[in-house]
């Protein structure tokens, strides 16, 4: 979570560059820059790709809230204009980044499903099973019931 | 005699101890695992309104100052073609994994019907019922002078051996569903973490954004303006308590990615060292993050 001053009134430019700095470049897009910083870490860290678009999405959402931080009422207007871009662009990378990944584990999902459909109706057969051995065992009982009851009706 | 039956004794005890550690691990399993997945479709719900809110905000936090000129309304209304499109492929995909979470939640509704299906009372029922039938029989049979094949105690005890058998096979039944099933088990355990992991991550990404919002709009700006009031001390609190929040969910989410990492989810169910405590525990967590939502939703309700 972002950690503002409270108490202080830096200028609209310090806002700015403050936002800037947590994608890593003041003079390019967030989106790109940010994307590089994760691609570069990702890299060191030998993250599983899954692993590296979350990462990456997590660093974008984290350079989308400190933009959120600035006060548009203190920018100028090129300065509006410049934070205005960055935050769709950057908005955009997050939408994307989120459907990447949705995707990803989507497919992995769907994978498995038979595998869990089958194993639950295997668990519902062993169930059935051991309905149906006392079943037959009261069905003996009844059986023999029957029988008594001829047998007491003949005698 | 005596020394074979307390032998055969003792060894039923064995059995049926190892029989309800079985039951009660499959019963414990299953009961936190259909949690856990009624918190990720929870939790998934939450999601999908956290990443539109999330979007809209930064829209409405970017809006233009003045009136749009017409001749600049075609791109803006691009722009927000592209968000949308975008939008509704993420509340596409999370309702996807909403369906496959709750196939999942299938499986362990059914290993938790087997843990629970114990027939064991039944068939000790059942077999009594036999015995006493077959003493009527035989007395239809002999007639009213006949002694009885079996005695009443004997019914009882066949009655409780029949019993302890059920028990066993049952028992048997879940340990062998367990086993065969642990590998399924692992992974659905592992792919609900990871949706749950990217569902709070939106979550607690609209939490801090509207947070921030609410920082600088109820909070920083009054402050910086002199204007404060009553309310303010109120605001300020609020968000101080979410931002907090937020910290410690940091913290708790780093715990829960190595614990992720880990490949051996169910070699730590059949050891009893992943338990339903431990999947409790993560879904507190994600509890007390839907509690700060709704907390800040309530706070920043105008008033």
């Amino acid at each position: 979570m972002a950690n503002p001053k409270s108490g202080t009134s830096p200028s609209p430019k310090t806002h700015l560059a403050s936002a800037k700095a947590g994608s890593k470049s003041a003079a390019q897009p967030a989106a790109p820059a940010a994307a590089a910083a994760a691609a570069a870490a990702a890299a060191e860290a030998a993250l599983s790709p899954d692993d590296a678009v979350r990462q990456l999405k997590r660093m974008l959402q984290a350079t989308r809230e400190k933009l959120m931080l600035v006060s548009p009422d203190m920018l100028s207007d090129a300065d509006h204009d410049a934070w205005t871009q960055q935050i769709f662009e950057v908005s955009t990378a997050i939408n994307r980044l989120r459907n990447v990944a949705l995707q990803n584990l989507s497919a992995q999902f769907t994978a498995e499903l038979p595998g869990f459909e089958a194993a639950a109706s295997q668990l519902a057969a062993d169930l059935e099973r051991l309905q149906k051995a006392t079943e037959v065992i009261k069905a003996v009982a009844g059986a023999l019931g029957v029988i008594g009851k001829i047998v007491t009706l003949l005698g | 005699m005596r020394r074979s039956a307390l032998a055969l004794s003792l060894a039923l005890l064995v059995l049926h101890g190892c029989a309800t550690v079985a039951v009660e691990r499959g019963k414990d399993v299953s009961s936190a695992a259909i949690r856990y997945a009624d918190t990720t479709t929870a939790v998934i719900d939450v999601a999908i309104n956290a990443a539109i809110d999330a979007d809209s905000e930064a829209q409405v936090r970017s809006a233009p100052r003045a009136a749009v000129p017409p001749q600049a309304q075609p791109v803006r209304a691009q722009r927000l073609e592209m968000l949308d499109a975008d939008l509704a492929k993420t509340v596409s995909l999370y309702t996807t994994l909403k369906h496959s979470v709750r196939s999942t939640k299938a499986y362990f509704v059914a290993l938790q019907d087997l843990a629970n299906g114990s027939q064991a009372e039944a068939t000790g029922d059942a077999v009594q019922a036999v015995a006493q039938r077959v003493n009527s029989v035989n007395t239809a049979l002999q007639g009213a002078a006949a002694t009885p094949k079996f005695s009443a105690a004997q019914i009882t005890a066949l009655g409780g051996l029949a019993s302890q058998v059920a028990a066993q096979v049952h028992g048997a039944k879940v340990a062998q569903a367990l086993q065969r099933d642990a590998e399924k088990i692992g992974r659905a355990l592992m792919l609900q973490q990871a949706v749950l992991q990217l569902a709070g991550d939106d979550i607690r990404n609209n939490l801090t954004e509207a947070n921030n919002r609410f920082y600088v709009d109820r909070v920083r700006t009054p402050y910086q303006q002199g204007a404060l009031n009553a309310g303010w001390v109120d605001d300020r609190r609020t968000y101080l308590k979410v931002r907090a929040l937020g910290q410690t969910e940091s913290a708790l989410t780093a715990a829960q990615s190595a614990a992720g990492q880990m490949q051996t989810v169910w070699q730590r169910i059949l050891a009893g060292t992943f338990t339903a405590s431990e999947i409790n525990a993560v879904l507190k967590d994600t509890e007390d993050l839907l509690d700060a939502v709704s907390a800040l939703k309530a706070a920043d309700k105008p008033k």
